[in-house]
């Protein structure tokens, strides 16, 4: 009997420590998965914000706006006597 | 001896079965136990290149100017895909163009790659489809801005560098490829797995550049101004930071739209009068001529060699300092008399002419100076104008930050600095000075000669009224098919802004114009017009509070009570036939100093006219006033009741030239211009 008890328990051991292993290799694929997704997702969205910016900064460039501000809105580039450079105040002066 | 019983024999086969199992198994396993699994590895992963993000490219204020971008690009193996009604409606919803949706429909077609490349989020439900077949891609964003293209370069659609920066420093942008393995299914298609195994990708390191993208686009919005209104062949404009030798602009531009070589470091020319000052340079360095020491011009017509010089400005006699401010052929020729053939060559080799400033960009041109071995007998007068000679534009900047920088030879400069991924500094420019190539007190009487150029001389239309300018124009006649072409001109002006400690070296530089061709016509006003918008702008590499030194203590001029509106306009006003170098500013009112009578008696000393600095009688200045939002009637009311007469002209919307805000004298005509 207990030599019976002795081989049912290794192969309980035995089945425990086999399904352990699957269990831990199935959860491995599917976090790697999950992983993977993710990343590719975050590739995905930076791509998406590389081209947003584009989009922006071809919007803002004054190429673009240049030719709106002056044709739409009557705007010019300023004289030199127009622009007012202000003198950078002392740390110690108040304002 | 016992004969072995059948069963023995059969336990004998049995047991030898077993050996040669036992060891056909220990042969696989412990000899070629490498080989299979190897073999195993091959069935069950495969790997998948992973392609490295190349390496950003940085404005000197950190803002991207080129970046990379991961992308899709798909293909389809009709063979695969289970219901092909279900991929065509995903092919059509992602936007996909109708010739590929009808090849995945072609019967017999196995296999149809897609060349668009697209962001994943817009073609998601795609890649989920058993067939589609997606392959990363990393894609290169590059600016709008064609001049600036041309500084950066570009890559072909495998990746591979063509020219500008992306071909110069390839070997730092591209960084290193990695790869992934993945798990193959039954199917064939990867999947994760923990055995998995790769190679990160290492991105490629970021490279700053010195160029200020505010600045850029300030000089290529006024060069394409210029062309378009002069209707020239193309243009550059160049302009460096005289004391660290940084490129802060560089535009180009070609009517040929097919033209993208960054011809400022790649087109050499013959620069004209813009030469004159190193030879003036030279003769005061080696003690040969004093700026104040007076010449026979021969009221401007000189025979040299059976060849006939003439000067615009016409006099009897002229200092070196009238020489250089009026640009005189015959005076220069004469002045450089005192210097040897070899001297000449010197001098021009050695401020940097005929030789690669060794900017990192590729292609550059060395330009032509030929050794006074091959000079004809006329080459050197020639020379000393500014013919048998070509620069590229990028040296005659070089050159002239010598002047601005007290006499110092600068390497110019195009990349401030490059980081690793991790940000790490791994290369930062520093200036580094070539050789002396003038005293510094030379350097000094050129920079005051140069400002009597702007303030009196041949380009007083890059002047500007809070700040002094210096400069020298250039007009040199253009070659083609080794001829001089009569009415084909380059048309040039070098500025320093602001004259005393100048901030920037700008080159204008204009091709074949049609509208006007002297330098100090066409090409000055560009570069007031870049000057007055850097001024504006929020950040175009100025040192304000280094300006605030430099502003014009005396202003009572009579030009400074005149605003001159925006440089558009008055290159479309430059339009008008130029007669001549004493053509009459059609914009700024105050009056240029007429020219020296062509027969001055060689016995009186020669005065040049200086611009005029007297009191001027106060003049009633008056604002445009604004009228965006109202109708033409109400604008002419206003524009009346201000004080000014109108002219109508039509347009695409209502406007007022001068703009708005332009002050100008009370019965001023200004053109109103009314929506068709």
């Amino acid at each position: 009997m207990r030599g019976r008890s002795v081989i049912l328990l290794s192969l309980a051991a035995l089945v425990m420590v086999g399904w352990l292993v699957i269990w831990r290799r199935s959860y491995g694929y599917t976090e790697s998965t999950v992983v993977r997704g993710m990343e590719r997702r975050l590739a995905s969205l930076a791509a998406e914000r590389v081209k947003l910016e584009g989009d922006i900064r071809d919007a803002s460039s004054r190429a673009r706006l240049g030719g709106v501000a002056e044709k739409k809105l009557g705007m010019r580039v300023p004289a030199d006597t127009q622009v007012v450079i202000m003198p950078r105040r002392k740390t110690n002066e108040t304002p | 001896m016992k004969r072995p019983s059948r069963l023995g024999i059969l336990h004998g086969v049995l047991v030898l079965f077993a050996v040669a199992l036992i060891a056909k198994a220990a042969r696989e396993q412990l000899i070629r136990g490498e080989y299979w699994a190897a073999l195993a590895k091959r069935q069950h992963f495969f790997s998948s290149g992973l392609p490295a993000s190349r390496g950003d490219i940085l404005d000197a204020g950190g803002a991207r100017l080129v970046e990379s971008q991961e992308r899709v690009k798909l293909a389809i193996a009709p063979n695969e895909v289970r219901e092909i009604g279900g991929l065509v409606r995903a092919m059509k919803n992602a936007g996909i163009e109708e010739r590929w949706i009808r090849a995945v429909q072609t019967p017999g077609r196995k296999w149809v790659e897609i060349p668009t490349l697209f962001l994943e989020a817009d073609v998601a439900p795609l890649l989920a489809i058993r067939g589609v077949h997606p392959s990363a891609v990393v894609n290169r964003i590059y600016p709008n801005t064609g001049g600036l293209r041309r500084i950066t370069g570009r890559i072909d659609a495998k990746g591979r560098a063509l020219d500008g920066i992306e071909l110069a420093l390839d070997s730092v942008l591209r960084g290193d490829s990695g790869s992934v393995s993945l798990a193959r299914d039954k199917t064939g298609r990867g999947f994760d797995s923990p055995d998995t195994w790769g190679t990160i990708p290492m991105p490629g390191h970021t490279v700053s550049l010195t160029i200020n993208s505010g600045l850029q686009e300030i000089c290529e919005r006024a060069l394409a101004t210029a062309v378009d209104s002069l209707s020239a062949s193309g243009g550059d404009i160049v302009v460096m930071n005289p004391h660290t030798g940084e490129v802060l602009a560089m535009a180009s531009k070609r009517a040929n739209p097919a033209a993208i070589a960054n011809t400022a470091i790649t087109e050499p020319f013959e620069p004209g009068s813009t030469l004159k000052p190193f030879i003036a340079a030279a003769l005061l360095t080696r003690g040969r001529a004093r700026t104040d020491e007076i010449i026979d011009t021969y009221n401007g017509q000189m025979r040299m060699n059976g060849r006939t010089i003439t000067d615009v400005h016409k006099a009897a006699r002229m200092s070196l300092a009238e020489v250089i401010q009026f640009s005189s052929n015959v005076g220069i020729v004469r002045f450089s008399e005192r210097l040897s053939a070899r001297e000449k060559y010197e001098t021009l080799r050695d401020i940097g002419f005929g030789t690669t400033t060794g900017i990192p960009l590729p292609a550059e041109a060395a330009g032509t100076l030929r050794e006074p071995a091959r000079w004809s007998n006329t080459s050197s007068a020639s020379l000393v104008m500014g013919y048998e000679i070509a620069v590229t534009p990028l040296q005659l900047v070089t050159a002239y930050s010598a002047i601005a920088n007290g006499g110092n030879l600068l390497e110019p400069l195009i990349v401030k600095e490059v980081r690793s991924p991790d940000g790490e500094v791994v290369f930062r420019a520093r200036t580094r000075v070539v050789r002396r190539v003038m005293p510094q007190a030379v350097a000094a009487s050129m920079q005051v000669l140069l400002k009597s150029v702007v303030q009196g001389g041949t380009a007083m239309k890059a002047d500007l009224v809070n700040f002094e300018v210096a400069g020298k124009s250039g007009t040199a006649r253009r070659v083609e098919g080794g001829k001089y072409l009569a009415g084909n001109y380059t048309a040039s002006f070098v500025g320093l802004f602001p004259a005393e400690s100048p901030q920037y070296v700008v080159l204008v530089k204009l091709d074949s114009p049609r509208n006007g061709y002297y330098g100090g016509d066409i090409a000055a006003p560009v570069t007031q017009h870049v000057i007055r918008a850097a001024l504006a702008a929020r950040d175009a590499a100025l040192d304000r509070g280094g300006l605030l030194g430099a502003v014009r203590k005396d202003t009572s001029r009579l030009d400074s009570l005149v605003e001159t509106p925006k440089p558009e306009a008055r290159i479309a006003e430059v339009k008008a036939p130029i007669v001549g170098a004493d053509t009459i500013d059609p914009v700024i009112a105050a009056p240029r100093p007429a020219p020296v009578a062509a027969t001055i008696p060689t016995d009186t000393t020669l005065r040049l006219p200086v611009r005029f600095r007297g009191q001027v009688q106060p003049v009633d200045q008056r604002a445009v006033p604004y009228v965006a939002g109202m109708t033409v009637r109400d604008a002419v009311r206003a524009l009346h009741a201000a004080g000014f007469r109108v002219a109508l002209t039509t347009g695409s919307s209502l406007m007022v030239l001068p703009a708005s805000g332009t002050l100008l004298p009370a019965g001023s005509l200004v053109r109103l211009q009314r929506p068709k």
